[in-house]
Parts: C-alpha cells; sequence; structure tokens
C-alpha cells in the first residue's frame, strides 16, 4: 500500500513515498527555516518521481519530533491537512523513527535540541533532553550515536569512547524510514519533550 | 466561494465567504489558555493552533455547509503576527489547497482587518479613511481602493490595545485588558481621575500609548485605590485618556484629508464607549462612520476571506513557495 512521510522536524525536511515494504522515492532539502515554504514541493517530487497522485495513496504518515518545535508543527499541520483534504488516515511517527531505522541495534538517536542540549533516544531510557556532556557519561563505551545532534557535538561524544559515524549521511532523517515504520504509527501527536518557555503569573 | 484561515495571534480562526456574505466564522479563542501569563506566550499559542486549526476548519466548513471539494480558493493570513503561529495556519492552507486541487491567496492581516469593513450589507466602498486599532496595530490609513491603503500616522510605540492590556494588568485586571478595563470603567467616572490625552496637539497624525500606562503606574504606585469606586474612576479616566487620543487623531486625519467616509477596525473598536463617541463624531460631523461589527473587530477569518476577493489566487505550483512573515512592510504616504 502507497505510503507518503515527511518530517520537518529537523534542519532536513524530506519526503518520502514507499509501498509494500520498498522506498519508491524520496526527496529531502537541507536548508534551517525553509520547511514551511519548501515542504509540499518535495512531497510534489516524491509523488511524480514514484509515479503516484495523492488520490493512489492509502497512509499519509508524519514525523511528530523531537526537533524544532516549529518544523514539527509544520510537519503536522501540512500531513494532517492534506490528509484531510484528500479523506486518508493519517499517522504519526516518532522522528527517531527516522534516524534510527536501519542503523545498528542498541544505536542511540541524538537529534539536536538547540540550546546546547540533545533529544536521545536510548535503549531501556525514557526520551528526553540531556546535555551532551551527561549522555556521554551516560552511556557505555563503544555505543553508536546517530542523528544531527551525535552529529554537532562528535567532539564530546567521541572523546567519551562512544562511536560517531563518519558518513554523514548516516545522521539524517530519512522519510522513506518513516514511511516504511508508519504502519505501526498512531495518532499524529507532537513529540516536544520540552516545556513552552512560559511562567504563569496569576494561579490557573 | 473562499474558505480562509487566520492563525496569526492567539484566535485560532477559519471561516467560509461567498463575496460579501459570510457563510461560517468560526474563531477557538485561546484568551483563557493565556490569561494566567498574564499576555499572549508565543509557543504556547502555537501548540494550541496545531491542536485547534483541523477540527476549526471542519467546523467552519460544516457550518456553512459545504465541503472543501466546493469551494472555489483557499485564502489563509501570511502575516504580520507570531511567526510559529502563522506557520501553523500557513502550512495547513498550503496542503488544503495542494490537496484538494484549489489555488492559494496569500492575504496580509491588516488588509484583513480593513476587508472587514466590506463584509455585509454596510459594507462601505474606497477612498475612506481607516482607524485600525488592535493588540499589536494603531494605524490611520489612507484606503485608496479594495488592496490599497497607506499608513497616514501609527503610535510610536504600544498599540492601543497593548495599552488596554497593560493598563489592565496594572490594575489588576484579568488578560484581554480591553474587555476588564471596560466593565471596571462602566462604574466609574473619568472626570474624577484625569489623565494627559497622549499627542494632544501634537503636529503630525502619530499616536503614542506607553506615556499614559507610565502615568497609570505612576498614579496606582502614588495613591492606590481606596476602594472600588476609586479603582473605578482610574479605569474609566484610563480609557478616556486612549479613546479620546483616537478620537482626536482620527478628526485630525479627516481634516488633513476630506475624507468623507471613516471605518474602524481591530479589537479595540470593539470598545464600548470609542463606539459611542464615533457615533457622536458621526452625528456632529455629518461624516460616515463605520465600525466594523463587533463579530469582525477581534481576529478572525471572515475578514481574511473578505480581503482575499481583491487578491489574485495563486495555482499549483506558485502556491507551494508561499511562506510566512513575521512583520508589517507598510506603504507610508506623507500629507
Amino acid at each position: 500500500m502507497p505510503v507518503l512521510a515527511i518530517d520537518t522536524a529537523t534542519n532536513r525536511a524530506c519526503a518520502a513515498v514507499s509501498d509494500r515494504g520498498v522506498v519508491l522515492a524520496e526527496h529531502a532539502l537541507d536548508a534551517p527555516g525553509e520547511a514551511a515554504r519548501a515542504v509540499l514541493g518535495l512531497v510534489d517530487g516524491a509523488l511524480h518521481d514514484a509515479a503516484l497522485t495523492l488520490a493512489e495513496l492509502e497512509l499519509i504518515a508524519v514525523g511528530t519530533g523531537p526537533g524544532s518545535f516549529t518544523g514539527i508543527r509544520i510537519g503536522i499541520a501540512t500531513a494532517a491537512a492534506l490528509a484531510a483534504a484528500t479523506s486518508k488516515p493519517i499517522a504519526g511517527v516518532t522522528t527517531f523513527a527516522g534516524v534510527l531505522h536501519g542503523r545498528d541495534v542498541g544505536s542511540v538517536g541524538v537529534i539536536d535540541a538547540r540550546r546546547g542540549e540533545v533529544f536521545v533516544r536510548a535503549p531501556g531510557r525514557a526520551d528526553r533532553a540531556w546535555s551532551p556532556a551527561a549522555l556521554a557519561e551516560a552511556l557505555a563505551p563503544h555505543t553508536v550515536v546517530v542523528g544531527d545532534g551525535a552529529l554537532r557535538y562528535r567532539e564530546v561524544f567521541r572523546a567519551a569512547g562512544l562511536v560517531v559515524p563518519d558518513d554523514a549521511a548516516r545522521h539524517v532523517v530519512s522519510a522513506g524510514a518513516l514511511a516504511l515504520a508508519a504502519l505501526a504509527g498512531a495518532a499524529p501527536t507532537p513529540t516536544y519533550l520540552r516545556d513552552p518557555d512560559a511562567i504563569a503569573t496569576v494561579p490557573a | 466561494m473562499i474558505l480562509a484561515i487566520e492563525t496569526s495571534c492567539d484566535e485560532t480562526c477559519a471561516a467560509v465567504v461567498d463575496g460579501t456574505a459570510v457563510l461560517a466564522n468560526v474563531v477557538a479563542s485561546q484568551a483563557l489558555l493565556h490569561r494566567r501569563f498574564g499576555g499572549v506566550v508565543p509557543e504556547v499559542a502555537s501548540r494550541r493552533h496545531l491542536e485547534l486549526v483541523g477540527p476549526v476548519v471542519q467546523a467552519a466548513l460544516a457550518d456553512a455547509g459545504v465541503t472543501l471539494a466546493e469551494v472555489t480558493a483557499v485564502a489563509v493570513t501570511v502575516g504580520p503576527g507570531l511567526i510559529g503561529a502563522l506557520l501553523v495556519g500557513v502550512s495547513a492552507a498550503k496542503a488544503y489547497a495542494y490537496g484538494a486541487g484549489k489555488p492559494l491567496i496569500a492575504v496580509d492581516h491588516l488588509h484583513g482587518h480593513v476587508a472587514s469593513l466590506f463584509l455585509g450589507p454596510d459594507a462601505i466602498e474606497p477612498p475612506f479613511l481607516c482607524l485600525l486599532a488592535s493588540g499589536g496595530h494603531t494605524l490611520l490609513l489612507d484606503v485608496s481602493d479594495h488592496r490599497t491603503f497607506h499608513v497616514l500616522g501609527r503610535s510610536l510605540d504600544d498599540a492601543a490595545g497593548e495599552a488596554f492590556d497593560k493598563g489592565a494588568r496594572l490594575l489588576g485586571l484579568g488578560y484581554p485588558g480591553g474587555v476588564a478595563i471596560e466593565a471596571l470603567a462602566r462604574n466609574g467616572r473619568a472626570t474624577r481621575a484625569t489623565f494627559t490625552i497622549p499627542m494632544a496637539g501634537r503636529d503630525g497624525l502619530d499616536l503614542s500609548f506607553s506615556g499614559v500606562k507610565t502615568a497609570l503606574a505612576t498614579r496606582l504606585a502614588a495613591r492606590p485605590p481606596a476602594s472600588d469606586d476609586d479603582r473605578a474612576d482610574v479605569a474609566a479616566g484610563y480609557q478616556e485618556a486612549i479613546v479620546e487620543s483616537l478620537v482626536s487623531r482620527l478628526e485630525r486625519a479627516l481634516k488633513m484629508t476630506g475624507h468623507q467616509r471613516v471605518g474602524v477596525v481591530g479589537g479595540v473598536a470593539a470598545n464600548g464607549r470609542l463606539r459611542a463617541r464615533l457615533a457622536a463624531l458621526a452625528e456632529r460631523s455629518g461624516i460616515t462612520v463605520r465600525v466594523a461589527p463587533l463579530a469582525y473587530c477581534g481576529d478572525n477569518a471572515a475578514m481574511i476571506g473578505s480581503a482575499a476577493r481583491f487578491l489574485e489566487p495563486q495555482p499549483f505550483p506558485a502556491l507551494l513557495a508561499i511562506d510566512a512573515y513575521p512583520r508589517a512592510t507598510l506603504k507610508v504616504k506623507s500629507l
């Protein structure tokens, strides 16, 4: 069944189309701040290359984060409206799935959380924001870390004996991977992993 | 028939507009959500927009009794406003348009406020003078046609609606402040607590509201209200100073431009005292004064659909590249 997946939670905006377990086409753009302008063009390009129309899709999947709050919302708002306009079901998949799919078992997903932190998915731990130094200390040596956060803080991680692959392609979010993982997807709820910076001045 | 979406600040809005007729106008206000922060928190607003935009669009289509397939175009506010909030509406609108094979119309929020005067049976036609007073902007505009307006004067600091919000906070009232101050002022007498009218007698058409806010803070610190009556008098005096400033600058703009028609729009246009003063102005001067209907004063999508009628629809693939912008780019006209 043809699945369209999109993800704009990280600095890479991407869209892919898969069918019966095979990724047919993937379009991506590494351009911070350009997701809103770019994402539908990526969708259109991926559909064109896969020789499919929106009407032929059976599912629309979206990466729900973590990552940039604005990027998460651009992806979910786009996917939800596409699904509503075409009467298709929608599935949310964590962006970690787009980072970790096809990587070595036991790999840790590390997404840049800005402000000197990273969002982390590690086996046996709850997803949350970490400081790179604390994460480096908590993980066993030789653990493989992947994702844009792993690349950004690679010196910290390598100094602690963690493995950060050199190949940049192993650190990007793959919309194709999200499309393949989407069948197990849930409601497209944002995965912010951090509260807004707001201080209540009046009790609720 | 246009489906319009507006998410520039803290109201999630969708409307269906057919010519000057509003078939549906849904506004999901976040005021209660932001009350405990004493104002709009952009990240909180953006998160709420994402939850609400789909249901609000569905509600507007249902209220109008139409399907997405039946509308001719989708319109959306692209700016100015809170960028994270705008991007929710823009992303959704682009995907509705692309998904349904409709063109998209990118609308400026301020043009939308002006276009609230083109709705309904009492619509006024350009050219006219327009006072736009909201939480984000206070502008005197020369509206030359349905899609063209120039700034004649503007607030040099706080917007009028911002002055109400900040004043309400100083008075210990809730958010949004305009409604709270107006309610309290009803029990007070402005003459017992007078404030200097901002920009009174000054040349030009610019406005300013930070001074009167500071005067309120100073007064409350020096002489805390001794009673509820006292507090009501202060609220009434503060409201009067803001309203008097708006009306006197508007009258000055009328004299300078020679316009015979005036439109008043934006959230502050819902203020009862301002509406009464404008009615008196119309009576006294014979000038046509049209104040936006209450439903179209605060942010709403009907006004966005109204403005969209006068703009170029962007078909596929041009619509794919539409983006949001946070700041207004205003054209200024010197008299």
